[in-house]
């Protein structure tokens, strides 16, 4: 898969949804033209193909359920009021996700001057009974990382995203986004070493 | 090959990254180094820890609101620019009017007629100065790591 197309994939629209000559899948760039001309149904399928993946990047930087709805959304409509100045031969995601990344550089910014949101709101893990101060070390420490390495950690993790992809939407080399996450990696081994090696 | 690069291969052995000449190499490594047999496993246990945590579910029925609530918000949007584009005009035309029936008025003192000037004056000073203010602030870049 090349780097350009490596997060584009093909979408199908039914009839009724969209006025087509035919009904056959359309591919993101085909529905990104549709949306260029105003169509708001075929923005409602960009939408909800990327919503969830919005909503959770957006979570995974600020915090907060209420925030990160708004933020996800908020960026939704900032694309679709600038799409015309998108290239519709390239992949949506990343040009949409340095929206997403700025609105949420600009919460975080403003929340900074005013207060801190409980960790507590953000995290939850499979196992209740796993350590809880293991979990919140992490969590803070995960918080406490510089925006590159927070940035990597949350979309490899919580996203599962390749590092071709990371690369891809951070618009930064392979090379970068590995480094990057084992520095970041680093840091947090090192925040909870009492838990991975206890006979120390 | 240097330990430290060694490091960073087992980062990415974990996460699958690895082609089979990277793995073999990390592999054939491990079983000379001690130093970097321990990362490996210290990183293994990491890999657990990441493995279990996961952001907050929201449930199913959020998703389905999601749409409607863009939409709804778009429109809004744009109802706030048509409204505000009819008051604009409404309240220039208006003024306009104002100060054209203020200035022709005879029986209007012309202390009165220049403090109503000078009023509107400032109105239109003090607009013109937010909307440059905030054209400034938006050309601005917040953001230098962040592109556009």
């Amino acid at each position: 898969m090349s780097e350009e197309t490596a997060l584009q994939g093909e979408f199908y629209i039914p009839k009724d949804r969209i006025v087509m000559t035919e009904n056959r899948p359309l591919s993101e760039s085909e529905v990104i033209k549709q949306v260029k001309k105003g169509n708001t149904e075929a923005y409602q399928v960009i939408v909800e193909r990327y919503m969830q993946r919005a909503y959770y990047i957006a979570f995974g930087f600020v915090r907060n359920s209420q925030d990160a709805m708004d933020i996800s959304q908020e960026s939704f409509i900032k694309a679709f009021r600038k799409i015309k100045r998108f290239d519709s031969e390239k992949s949506f995601f990343p040009w949409f996700y340095k929206l997403l990344k700025n609105l949420c550089l600009d919460h975080i910014k403003r929340r900074s001057r005013v207060q801190e949101i409980p960790l507590d709101e953000a995290r939850v893990l499979k196992e209740e009974r796993e350590d809880r101060e293991m979990k919140e070390i992490l969590w803070r420490g995960i918080e406490g990382l510089p925006f590159e390495q927070k940035e990597v950690i949350i979309l490899r993790y919580f996203q599962e995203f390749s590092y071709q992809e990371i690369a891809e939407i951070t618009a930064r080399p392979v090379g970068t986004v590995m480094s990057s996450l084992y520095y970041a990696k680093k840091r947090l081994r090192e925040a909870i070493k009492k838990f991975l090696s206890p006979e120390k | 090959m240097d330990h430290q690069k060694i490091k960073e291969l087992i980062s990415s052995y974990y996460e699958g990254e690895l082609n089979e000449e990277e793995k073999k190499l990390v592999e054939r490594h491990l079983k000379e180094c001690s130093e970097c047999k321990k990362e490996f496993e210290e990183m293994g246990k990491f890999e657990e820890v990441m493995g279990k945590m996961e952001l907050k579910k929201l449930p199913k029925e959020a998703w389905k609101m999601y749409w409607s609530s863009v939409y709804n918000r778009l429109e809004r949007r744009i109802g706030w620019i048509l409204f505000s584009i009819g008051a604009i005009i409404i309240l220039f035309f208006g003024g306009y009017k104002l100060v054209e029936g203020l200035i022709q008025a005879p029986d209007v003192p012309i202390f009165f007629k220049i403090a109503i000037l000078s009023v509107l004056g400032g109105v239109v000073i003090l607009l013109v100065s937010l909307v440059r203010e905030q054209l400034f602030v938006r050309k601005r870049e917040r953001y230098k790591e962040v592109e556009k």
